[in-house]
C-alpha cells in the first residue's frame, strides 16, 4: 500500500482504528530496498563543454568566438573509451578559491576512476533557460508545472511511503506531490540527541527522563490518543494531517542505526556531508532516495572559466566522495546515481567573459542498472543538440531530441513503477527509449 | 431561504440585481462565519450535497472556443491576452458583458454579441472572479466554527506568539468583541516581529542577517559611512570595546538587511494604505543604519531605559522613515537589499527582477503562461529572440517593459540614473507595463516609481495581496485553477470557485478600509477557512477540503508556543533556541524551517526525522518545567494552578481522595485549554484518558520503588531536579531545592506533560 492510499483509506474507512500495530516496524539495519538512487543537482546551469561535451577553442563561423578557451588538442580522450574530457583547468583558475589543503580529485582522476561504469548522456534539450523550468523538468520529465513529483519523490512514495525518512531531499527540485515526506537532514549535528530521545545524555543508556516502562506507556497512549483524533475528526483537511502525523510516527524511528552508520568525527560540509548521510541512511534502512545539491558557483554569467571550472571540480570531488561514501557502506551495488543540472551555458563567452543560459545540457550516471563506459547523444560543435535515432541511438536528422522525458521515461522502467498508478498519474510526454544498459 | 430569494430576484429583476444581491449573500456567509453558530448546525444531509454553485455552461463554451487561447484556460492571461481576473471590466455582468460585445474577439469582434457576451461574462465573473451566483451561504452552514474564545487563543497564538490572558479570554462572548481583540493583537509589538516573518518567507531578506552581509552589498562611493562603527576607533583586543563593536555592526547591519520587512511593517502599524510597500517614498532605518545611510542628523530616535551600551542608548527597534537625497524612492523596489536578493545581470536584463515583480506583486507567475514550447531547441541565435521570435516574444512581451523599468538600477542594487550613466538597451522593448509605454516625462531617472503606480492600480495587486496574506496566515496554498474541462459542478471546481468568491471579498474590504491590510487579516481569520472545526455533512470531504486551517507549526511557531504555553523556552547553551538559532546545532532546518538562502521553502508536512525532534523536545520540556512550574506561586503558575506538588489522587492507605481527584483532572482541563484549546469537561474521555496516564505511571512507580532490589530511586532523574532559581539562576538554598518524588507523583506529571507536548493539537494549530 502506498502512502497516498494507505491516507486515504486512513480518512475514509476507519482502517487505522485495528491497524497501528500491524504497522508497526522494526527497522534493521540493513537497506530497505535493493534499489536506491541518488541525484545530484549542480544548481545553477553547468557547463558540459567544460566537462564531458568539450569543444575546445575553434572559432565559431558566426564570429561568436570560441565554444571555449582551453585548446581542442588539450581535450583528452579516456584510453578504450568513447568518454571524452575537458582538460583539467590550469592552476592559475583554481588556485583563488579552491582550498590547497584538501586537494580535490581531479578530471583525468575522476573519469579514469569511474570511466568503465559511467555512461554520459550528452545532447539533451531541455527545452528551457529558465532555472526553475529546467530543474524542473531534468528532475522530474515534465517540463510544465502540474505539480509534478521529482523523481526521487515518486520512487520514495511508491516504494517505501512510510520509511522515516525515506526521501532525503538537500534542495534542488524536492517537490513531493504528498508522495512522501521530504526530511532535510542537511548537516543538522543533534542526531544523537534525536535518536534517543528519552536519554538525559544521549551517549549514556543509564540516564533517562523516565523509566523505559514510564515511557513506553507514554507512546502506547500517544498512538491510542492520535487514533482517536482520527476517528472522530471530520474536516478532511485536518483528519488528512493527522494520518500524515501518524504514518510518520508509526513504530520506531531508528536514528540509533542511522547514528551508528555517520562516519566517526562527525558530517563534513557541502555535499560531502549529504552524501554521507545519505548513504549512512540508506545504510540504515531508513531512505531510499536522496537529492544532493552540489556547492553552488555554476551560474557563471561572469568570469566563466575561473567559476565554472571551480564549481566542477568540487562537484566531481563531492561525486567522488559520494561513491567512496557508498562503497564503504556496502551500497554501490544497489544505488544509481545521477548528476545533472538546470540546463547548460552559451556556446560562446558574453562580454563579461561569462555564459549565459543555454537549453542543451548532459547527464552522468553510473551504478546499478547502468552500462558504463559508453556516451550517449550528441552536439555539433556549436553545441546544438543533435537529433537520434530512438533505435540506434545514432545521430539521425529524423530522429529526435533527447529530452529529460526521455531520461526519466528510462529511470521509470528501471526502478520498476513504470506501471504503478501512481506514476501514470504523472504521465510523461516521452516515449521509452533504451538509455541506460545495453 | 437566501437562495430562494436569489432565485426570484433573478427571475424578477435581472442579472444585475441578481448579482448585487448574490455579493450581499457572500458578505452574508462571512459574517455568517464570523456571526457565531459555534454550536454549529447538526443536520446530517444524505450525499451529494447540491450547493447550486453554477457557472454558465455556454458561457463556458464560448470562452472555450474563442477566449481562452489568449486569456488562458483559467483566465490566467498570456501574452496574447490579459488576465480576467479583477480585470479593470470584471465589475459587473453588464460592464463585461458590454466590454466583450464591443471589443472581443479582437479578430471578429461580431462573433459574440447579446446572449453569447452575457454568457461568456457570467462564466468569467464566476469562474475567475469568484461571484457566485448560488447558495454560497451553504457552505457555512456546513460546518461548525470554533468559538470566539477558541478563535482568539488560535489568533494570539499565531500573530503574537502568547496566550491570551484570563481577562481577554472573559471579553470575547460575542464576535463583535472578538473584533476588538483581534485589533489589540494586531498593535503589538510582537505581531510586527510575526510580520516581518510572514513576509520574508516571500521576499527572503533574513539571508543578509549577521555579519556585514547586508552592508557588503552597499559600496562606499555611494554610502561612505555604511560601516561608520569602524571608524569610531574601537581596539578589538579590548572586551568591552569587541563587545560594542559588534552590538554596533550587528545594529547595523541587520537594520540594513530587513529594511524593507520593517517598511511593510511601519505601513500595517501605522495602518497606511498597504499599496505604500511599492510606492513609498522613502525607507526605514533605525538609529544605526541611519548613519551607515548618513542621514542620522535628520531624525531622533527612542531611547532604551537600560542601555547596554550608554553611549549608544538608541532603541535598535524604533524604525523610523527617511527619504535618501537624490533616491527616486519606490518602497521596496528601490532598497538595495530587494534588488541584490532578486540579482541580475548584463545579459539578464533584470528579467529576473520583473519575473518576481509578477510573481510576488501582481498574482502572475510568468514561467506558467510561456505557451507552447518548441520541439527543437530554442532559437537563441537569431537576430533578437526576444522581440523577433514567437517562442520567446510569448512571455518577453509581457517582462521586458517592467524589466527595462529596472534600468535606473544596476546588477549591484546601486542607483544609476539613465540622464548620467546613458541609455538602456536599445534591441529590447521600452519601458512600460500591461501594454502602456512608461511616459519619460517625470520618469526617466525614476521608472520604479511608474511601475509601482502601475502595479498598486491594477487589480491583481489587492489579489496578490489578500492572497498572499491568507497563505501566510494560514499556512495554505491557495488553490489553482482545476481542469476547465471538469464538470463545473464537480466539488473541486465548487471549492475554487468558493475560495475565489473570499478572495475577492477580502479584496472588497481591504480596499473599502483604505488598503489597511489589518482588516484583511482579520476577515481571515473570522471566517470558516480559519475557524471551522466540524464537518457535519456527509459525503462532502472533496468539497470542505480547504475548511478548517490545520498547519504544522512552522520551527518559530512552535517555538514561541513551547515558551508561551510552559513559561520557559527551549534552549541549548542556555540561551539558543533549539527551533529557530541559524547555527548547524539547531533543529531548524531539520524541522522544515527556512534560512531565505539555499532554502527557501518550508516542509508542510512532518516526517520521521521532525517526529523524532517532537519527541525529543517533549521529553527535555517535560523534565524541566515541571519543578520550575511547581516552585513558584501558585498563582504564578502556568502549568499546575489547581494542584500543589504533593496532591496525590490516594491517600496514605492507597484510598482515592476525592477532591484530591478533582483537583488533578481540573488541572488537566486546564492544560488541554492552554495546550491544546480544548475547552473540555472534567467527565471528558480525553480527561480520563489524561488521568489514566497519570495514575499509570505512578502506579507503576509506586509499585517499582517498593520492590525489593529495584534500581529506581526516589531521586527525580539530575536533569529534572530543581537545584537553581528558575528565575535569577542562583543555587537555591537545600530547603527549596525540588529532588525527591518519593510518591512518583513529579514523575507522573512529566509523563502527562510529555504525553501532552508532541500531542497533533501541540504541534498543530
Amino acid at each position: 500500500m502506498n502512502r497516498r492510499d494507505f491516507l486515504k483509506l486512513a480518512a475514509s474507512t476507519g482502517m487505522l482504528v485495528t491497524a497501528p500495530a500491524a504497522l508497526y516496524r522494526t527497522t534493521q539495519a540493513a537497506p530497505a530496498s535493493d534499489q536506491l538512487f541518488v541525484f545530484v543537482h549542480a544548481g545553477g546551469g553547468w557547463d558540459p563543454t567544460s566537462l564531458c561535451d568539450p569543444k575546445g577553442n575553434a572559432e565559431r563561423a558566426d564570429g561568436r568566438g570560441p565554444v571555449n578557451h582551453y585548446f581542442t588538442n588539450q581535450i583528452v580522450q579516456l584510453a578504450g573509451s568513447p568518454i571524452r574530457y575537458a582538460p583539467f583547468p590550469d592552476a592559475t583558475l583554481t588556485t583563488s578559491t579552491l582550498r590547497t589543503d584538501m586537494p580535490l580529485i581531479s578530471f583525468d582522476d575522476f573519469f579514469t576512476k569511474y570511466g568503465s561504469e559511467l555512461l554520459v548522456i550528452n545532447g539533451i534539450d531541455t527545452q528551457t533557460n529558465s532555472h526553475s523550468s529546467g530543474t524542473r523538468f531534468v528532475w522530474s520529465g515534465i517540463l510544465d508545472d502540474m505539480g509534478q513529483p521529482a523523481f526521487a519523490a515518486l520512487y520514495a512514495g511508491v516504494s517505501a511511503p512510510t520509511l522515516p525518512m525515506s526521501f532525503l531531499s538537500n534542495g534542488g527540485y524536492d517537490v513531493t506531490a504528498s508522495l512522501v515526506a521530504p526530511t532535510r537532514a542537511g548537516g543538522a549535528s543533534g542526531f544523537q540527541d534525536l535518536a534517543f530521545p528519552n536519554r538525559i545524555s544521549p551517549e549514556s543508556s543509564d540516564s533517562t527522563f523516565l523509566t523505559d516502562a514510564d515511557y513506553q506507556l507514554i507512546r502506547q497512549a500517544k498512538a491510542a490518543r492520535l487514533q482517536r483524533l482520527i476517528d472522530s475528526q471530520t474536516l478532511p483537511q485536518v483528519k488528512s494531517k493527522m494520518s500524515q502525523l501518524q504514518v510518520v510516527s508509526l513504530g520506531d524511528n531508528n536514528l540509533d542505526t542511522l547514528v551508528q552508520q555517520l562516519p566517526e568525527g562527525g558530517l563534513s560540509s557541502g555535499m560531502k556531508g549529504q552524501a554521507e548521510m545519505a548513504a549512512a541512511a540508506f545504510s540504515a534502512g531508513l531512505a531510499v532516495t536522496a537529492n544532493l545539491t552540489a556547492d553552488s558557483g555554476f551560474d557563471t554569467h561572469g568570469d566563466h572559466d575561473r567559476n565554472q571550472t571551480n564549481a566542477l571540480s568540487r562537484l566531481i570531488d563531492g561525486v567522488d566522495h559520494l561513491m567512496n561514501e557508498l562503497e564503504r557502506q556496502g551500497l554501490l551495488d544497489i544505488t544509481t546515481v545521477l548528476v545533472g543540472s538546470d540546463f547548460g551555458r552559451t556556446p560562446y563567452y558574453n562580454s563579461g567573459d561569462g555564459k549565459d543560459h543555454w537549453n542543451v545540457t548532459s547527464i552522468l550516471a553510473m551504478g546499478k542498472g547502468i552500462t558504463g563506459n559508453r556516451v550517449i547523444g550528441a552536439t555539433d560543435e556549436n553545441f546544438e543538440a543533435i537529433a537520434l535515432n530512438a533505435e540506434t541511438l545514432q545521430p539521425d536528422a529524423n530522429g529526435m531530441l533527447i529530452t529529460p522525458g526521455h531520461i526519466h521515461a528510462a529511470l521509470r522502467r528501471l526502478a520498476g513503477i513504470e506501471n504503478n498508478s501512481i506514476t501514470q498519474d504523472f504521465p510523461l510526454e516521452e516515449d521509452f527509449i533504451n538509455l541506460f544498459s545495453v | 431561504m437566501k437562495k430562494c430569494i436569489l432565485e426570484l430576484v433573478r427571475r424578477d429583476y435581472g442579472l444585475v440585481a441578481y448579482m448585487k444581491l448574490a455579493v450581499m449573500a457572500t458578505f452574508a456567509f462571512m459574517l455568517t462565519a464570523c456571526g457565531g453558530n459555534y454550536e454549529g448546525e447538526t443536520d446530517e444531509v444524505s450525499s451529494n450535497v447540491a450547493l447550486g454553485l453554477v457557472v454558465n455552461e455556454m458561457g463556458r463554451a464560448a470562452y472555450n472556443e474563442q477566449c481562452a487561447s489568449c486569456h488562458g484556460s483559467a483566465g490566467e492571461g498570456t501574452a496574447n491576452g490579459p488576465s480576467l481576473v479583477s480585470c479593470a471590466s470584471c465589475t459587473t455582468v453588464e460592464t463585461l458583458a458590454a466590454r466583450i460585445e464591443s471589443t472581443m474577439p479582437l479578430n471578429n469582434v461580431e462573433a459574440c454579441e447579446d446572449e453569447c457576451a452575457t454568457n461568456t461574462a457570467e462564466f468569467i465573473l464566476v469562474a475567475f472572479n469568484g461571484l457566485l451566483f448560488g447558495s454560497v451561504e451553504s457552505l457555512a452552514t456546513g460546518v461548525t466554527i470554533m468559538s470566539p474564545k477558541a478563535t482568539l487563543r488560535k489568533a494570539s497564538l499565531n500573530l503574537t506568539g502568547r496566550l491570551p490572558t484570563e481577562t481577554e479570554l472573559a471579553s470575547v462572548d460575542s464576535d463583535a468583541a472578538l473584533d476588538a481583540q483581534l485589533d489589540n493583537l494586531l498593535s503589538e509589538d510582537a505581531f510586527f516581529e510575526r510580520l516581518i516573518e510572514m513576509y520574508n518567507d516571500t521576499l527572503l531578506q533574513d539571508k543578509y542577517l549577521g555579519s556585514e552581509n547586508a552592508l557588503s552589498l552597499m559600496r562606499d562611493e555611494d554610502f561612505p559611512s555604511r560601516r561608520w562603527y569602524r571608524d569610531l576607533g574601537l581596539d578589538l583586543d579590548i572586551t568591552e570595546e569587541r563587545d560594542l563593536y559588534y552590538y554596533l555592526r550587528a545594529q547595523t547591519n541587520d537594520a540594513i538587511a530587513r529594511e524593507i520587512l520593517h517598511l511593510i511593517s511601519y505601513v500595517v502599524r501605522h495602518e497606511l494604505p498597504f499599496t505604500e510597500m511599492l510606492t513609498a517614498n522613502y525607507t526605514m532605518v533605525n538609529a544605526f543604519s541611519a548613519r551607515a545611510y548618513g542621514v542620522e542628523s535628520q531624525l531622533s530616535f527612542g531611547t532604551l531605559t537600560e542601555a547596554e551600551y550608554p553611549a549608544y542608548p538608541q532603541d535598535p527597534e524604533d524604525f523610523q522613515p527617511v527619504v535618501l537625497a537624490a533616491i527616486p524612492h519606490a518602497g521596496i523596489l528601490t532598497s538595495p537589499m530587494f534588488l541584490n536578493r532578486f540579482p541580475t545581470t548584463d545579459t539578464n536584463r533584470n528579467r529576473h527582477r520583473a519575473r518576481m515583480v509578477f510573481d510576488m506583486f501582481l498574482d502572475t507567475d510568468i514561467l506558467a503562461i510561456e505557451g507552447t514550447r518548441p520541439d527543437d531547441a530554442l532559437d537563441l541565435l537569431g537576430d533578437n529572440p526576444t522581440l523577433d521570435n514567437p517562442q520567446c516574444t510569448v512571455c518577453h512581451n509581457i517582462m521586458d517593459p517592467v524589466a527595462a523599468t529596472f534600468q535606473n538600477w544596476d546588477e549591484m542594487g546601486r542607483y544609476r540614473p539613465t540622464s548620467v550613466f546613458g541609455d538602456w538597451y536599445t534591441d529590447m522593448l521600452a519601458r512600460g507595463f500591461n501594454g502602456e509605454v512608461m511616459p519619460l516625462a517625470g520618469y526617466a531617472d525614476a521608472s520604479l516609481q511608474w511601475l509601482a503606480q502601475q502595479i498598486v492600480a491594477d487589480p491583481r495587486f489587492a489579489r496578490a495581496t489578500v492572497k498572499t496574506a491568507f497563505k501566510a496566515l494560514s499556512g495554505q496554498e491557495p488553490l489553482t485553477p482545476p481542469n476547465s474541462e471538469a464538470d463545473p459542478t464537480a466539488p473541486e471546481w465548487q471549492q475554487y470557485l468558493a475560495q475565489q468568491n473570499f478572495f475577492t471579498q477580502l479584496q472588497t474590504v481591504l480596499i473599502d478600509n483604505n488598503w489597511n491590510l489589518k482588516s484583511v487579516l482579520k476577515e481571515i481569520i473570522k471566517s470558516a477557512y480559519w475557524r471551522a472545526e466540524t464537518l457535519t455533512l456527509a459525503d462532502a470531504d472533496l468539497l470542505y477540503s480547504e475548511f478548517g486551517s490545520a498547519r504544522l507549526l512552522t520551527p518559530e511557531m512552535l517555538d514561541r508556543k513551547i515558551s508561551a504555553v510552559l513559561g520557559q523556552d527551549w534552549v541549548f547553551w542556555s540561551d539558543r533556541h533549539y527551533l529557530t538559532d541559524p547555527s548547524s546545532n539547531s533543529f531548524r532546518q531539520l524541522y522544515g524551517g527556512i534560512d531565505s538562502d539555499n532554502i527557501t521553502q518550508r516542509i508542510t508536512e512532518p516526517n520521521g526525522m521532525m517526529v523524532a525532534v517532537q519527541a525529543r523536545m517533549a521529553s527535555e520540556m517535560g523534565c524541566q518545567v515541571v519543578t520550575r512550574d511547581f516552585f513558584k506561586l501558585r498563582a504564578e503558575r502556568s502549568i499546575f494552578p489547581h494542584i500543589s506538588i504533593d496532591t496525590s489522587p490516594v491517600d496514605a492507605d492507597g484510598l482515592p481522595v476525592d477532591s484530591a481527584i478533582a483537583a488533578i483532572k481540573q488541572n488537566m482541563q486546564h492544560l488541554h485549554w492552554t495546550f491544546f484549546g480544548r475547552e473540555l469537561e472534567a467527565n471528558d474521555p480525553e480527561i480520563d484518558a489524561t488521568f489514566t496516564l497519570f495514575e499509570q505511571i505512578r502506579e507503576q512507580g509506586v509499585a517499582e520503588l517498593a520492590r525489593e532490589g529495584t534500581e529506581l530511586s526516589s531521586s527525580l532523574p539530575w536533569n529534572c531536579q530543581l537545584y537553581y532559581h528558575p528565575e535569577t539562576g542562583d543555587v537555591l538554598p537545600t530547603e527549596q531545592r525540588i529532588r525527591l518524588d518519593e510518591e512518583y507523583l513529579i514523575r507522573a506529571w512529566i509523563g502527562v506533560l510529555n504525553y501532552l507536548l508532541a500531542d497533533y493539537r501541540f504541534v498543530y494549530e
